[in-house]
């Protein structure tokens, strides 16, 4: 039943993103995307990764989709109409290089995810010996908010400078400015 | 520590500044506040470092001479921006602001001892410069640039991410020591988590660092930019990004030599020789610094491919040197643009005559961007070669040899420019703080070609 559950959220995850990434028609490549990052946070609810669920589906759903559903529609129509009549060959020659480079790290990965079995990680096998595995009953936002207040505390202030930096840009990037 | 809450803290000082107006104060404000960074570091040096907060930074030998290099390169940098920045924008205060970021993230980039610093310590350094590349909103070239730079950048940072996560997959921790821990205990079991792991670090790090073949932002970024960013871009970035790639090898990889050394030879090639090749090609000194700094790269790479004990030094000296020479070549290039309009060879056209120092000091860059002997180019180079030659790698220091000639070739069109060319305009108004700047970074390239002991012992 959960083998079940979980391919049923794989298959729709990566049917739906490929069909995103061929799609010519924007607005529908949007909602497309929605499915994508939802049944992806299904995912994450899977691997006992409940606070990265919630956070993908706080943030990536309800912001940055959003905001990219508003730029698509206060954007310029004839702007976008010109996107829209972008190469439609398969075969085009931005679109091999793109599927050579994605191809390499597929098989990367693969390869990787292939050896795994017979390579399993020591601390892996430690953690399963000694019985200090999550459980899906456990609670994992703990430990994430013990974590980043002791272990990872200068990470977590430094990100601050990121963020105000950031704002700082965008401000400035977007002030009016008289013309000289 | 301190020297990263102190660069942080006068970001935000200047932010204060910008707001109530103070514009005059701007400038001294930064530049004693990066004054105060090193004489912080002087004091740090000597003493054992210890990794700090929870094995967070380690402000060894090796990150804090990195950091003063970056810093004093900034400095210069500062000093070419006085009156640069008032002709494009009444608001200068953000200029500062972000070039001081984004030295804080290139500092944390040479001193980090987590996988999870050295990822934020390369997003505050590239975030900075995606909004600093752009920040002529007019101008098409420099918001191509912007969009460019953030695009690949924001790509590159995901194979960043993907090889962190792999290595964390496969060694259960992001801590430098616990990796390299990991890497000498299990010399037959080494997950291909990890192999995967080191290919996307290789990936994502030479993207940051300009190597082939992922160079290709390189020069629309460098060309659209303007300039003063792109001497940042070119040489604190530059340094910084070398700096971490190798101390993230040097520390952790080193037992793995034999997987990912071949990786980096065929990159390392590939990258004089596209740079060089396209370099020769160029009308623009501009495009042509840009594309010599990518030939530069790879010669950086090579010493990660003979990677030891003395890698750290060659990097430090080499790129010093480089440094040193780009920000003359693109601060003269300002003063040239300013005074003809043009970035074509042909603008540097008999300046020999009306500007025999301005002239000198271009000369003494180029010479040592060539790798002539007397100047610290020569020495750098000279490092690089005998530290590949001792590692058996003869082919790559016999390319390595042609791509020198051809570098010969187009750094020596912008002397003959200079004094075999019939000049045709008035003398260049050369300001205070550029001869200032000038004077002492031709200085010091002349020194280091003569006693390079003074930096080669520090590490």
């Amino acid at each position: 039943m959960q083998a079940l559950v979980f391919y049923a959220f794989s298959a729709i995850a990566i049917g739906s993103a490929v069909v995103l990434v061929s799609m010519q028609n924007m607005a529908r490549a949007l909602f497309l995307f929605f499915i994508v990052l939802f049944s992806v946070a299904g995912l994450y609810v899977f691997a006992l990764a409940d606070f990265v669920a919630i956070t993908q589906i706080l943030i990536y759903v309800g912001g940055v989709l959003v905001l990219m559903l508003f730029a698509f529609m206060l954007s310029n129509k004839t702007l976008l109409d010109q996107l829209q009549r972008g190469t439609s060959h398969f075969f085009a020659l931005p679109v091999w290089q793109a599927l050579l480079i994605s191809a390499c790290f597929l098989a990367i990965l693969v390869y990787a995810s292939l050896q795994l079995g017979t390579f399993q990680p020591a601390w892996m096998v430690a953690a399963e010996a000694a019985g200090t595995t999550i459980g899906p009953a456990d609670s994992t936002v703990n430990h994430i908010g013990i974590h980043l207040m002791t272990r990872y505390l200068l990470p977590f202030e430094v990100v601050s400078i990121l963020l105000m930096m950031a704002l700082v840009g965008a401000a400035h990037l977007t002030r009016k400015e008289a013309n000289p | 520590m301190s020297a990263i809450i102190t660069l942080s803290l006068l970001a935000i000082l200047v932010l204060y500044l910008g707001l109530f107006k103070a514009r005059r104060a701007l400038l001294p404000v930064s530049l004693l506040g990066l004054v105060a960074t090193v004489v912080l570091y002087g004091v740090q040096w000597g003493k054992t470092a210890e990794p700090l907060y929870s094995g967070m930074v380690l402000f060894d030998h090796f990150a804090v001479v990195f950091s003063v290099v970056c810093v004093i390169l900034t400095i210069l940098v500062l000093l070419l921006s006085k009156d640069y920045f008032d002709k494009s924008s009444p608001h200068v205060a953000e200029y500062y602001a972000l070039l001081l970021f984004s030295l804080t993230g290139a500092v944390l980039v040479v001193s980090f001892h987590n996988l999870a610093m050295l990822f934020i310590g390369i997003e505050i350094m590239s975030v900075a410069l995606y909004i600093l590349a752009g920040i002529r909103k007019k101008d098409f070239a420099s918001n191509e640039a912007a969009l460019k730079y953030f695009l690949m950048g924001a790509y590159s940072t995901g194979f960043l991410l993907f090889g962190i996560a792999l290595l964390y997959g496969a060694s259960g921790s992001f801590d430098l020591a616990a990796i390299k821990e990991y890497v000498v205990s299990n010399p037959q079991g080494i997950s291909p988590l990890f192999y995967a792991g080191i290919l996307l670090l290789i990936v994502s790090l030479a993207f940051k660092l300009g190597a082939a073949p992922f160079h290709f932002w390189t020069p629309d970024v460098y060309d659209g930019s303007p300039i003063l960013i792109t001497i940042f871009m070119a040489t604190v970035v530059k340094t910084a990004a070398i700096a971490g790639f190798l101390r993230l090898f040097y520390f952790c990889f080193i037992p793995l030599q034999d997987f990912w050394v071949p990786v980096l030879l065929v990159m390392t090639i590939i990258t004089l020789f596209v740079g060089n090749l396209t370099a020769i090609v160029q009308q623009s000194v501009k495009r042509m610094l840009a594309y010599s700094s990518i030939s530069h790269a790879g010669y950086l790479l090579f010493a990660i491919v003979a990677i030891g004990a003395t890698s750290a030094n060659s990097v430090l000296f080499y790129v010093t040197a480089y440094s040193l020479s780009t920000i003359i070549g693109f601060g003269s290039l300002i003063l040239v643009k300013r005074a003809t309009g043009s970035e074509h060879f042909e603008a540097f056209n008999g300046l020999a005559k009306k500007n025999p120092y301005l002239s000198l000091a271009i000369a003494i860059a180029m010479l040592s961007l060539a790798g002539i002997p007397l100047t610290a180019g020569f020495v750098g180079k000279f490092m690089m070669f005998s530290g590949v030659l001792a590692d058996y790698q003869v082919l790559l220091v016999v390319l390595a040899v042609i791509n020198a000639a051809m570098g010969i070739f187009y750094y020596f069109r912008v002397i003959v420019a200079m004094y075999f060319k019939p000049l045709d305009r008035d003398a260049i108004v050369v300001s205070g703080p550029y001869r200032v700047v000038f004077f002492l970074a031709a200085l010091i390239t002349l020194l280091l070609g003569v006693y390079p002991a003074w930096l080669t012992g520090l590490i």
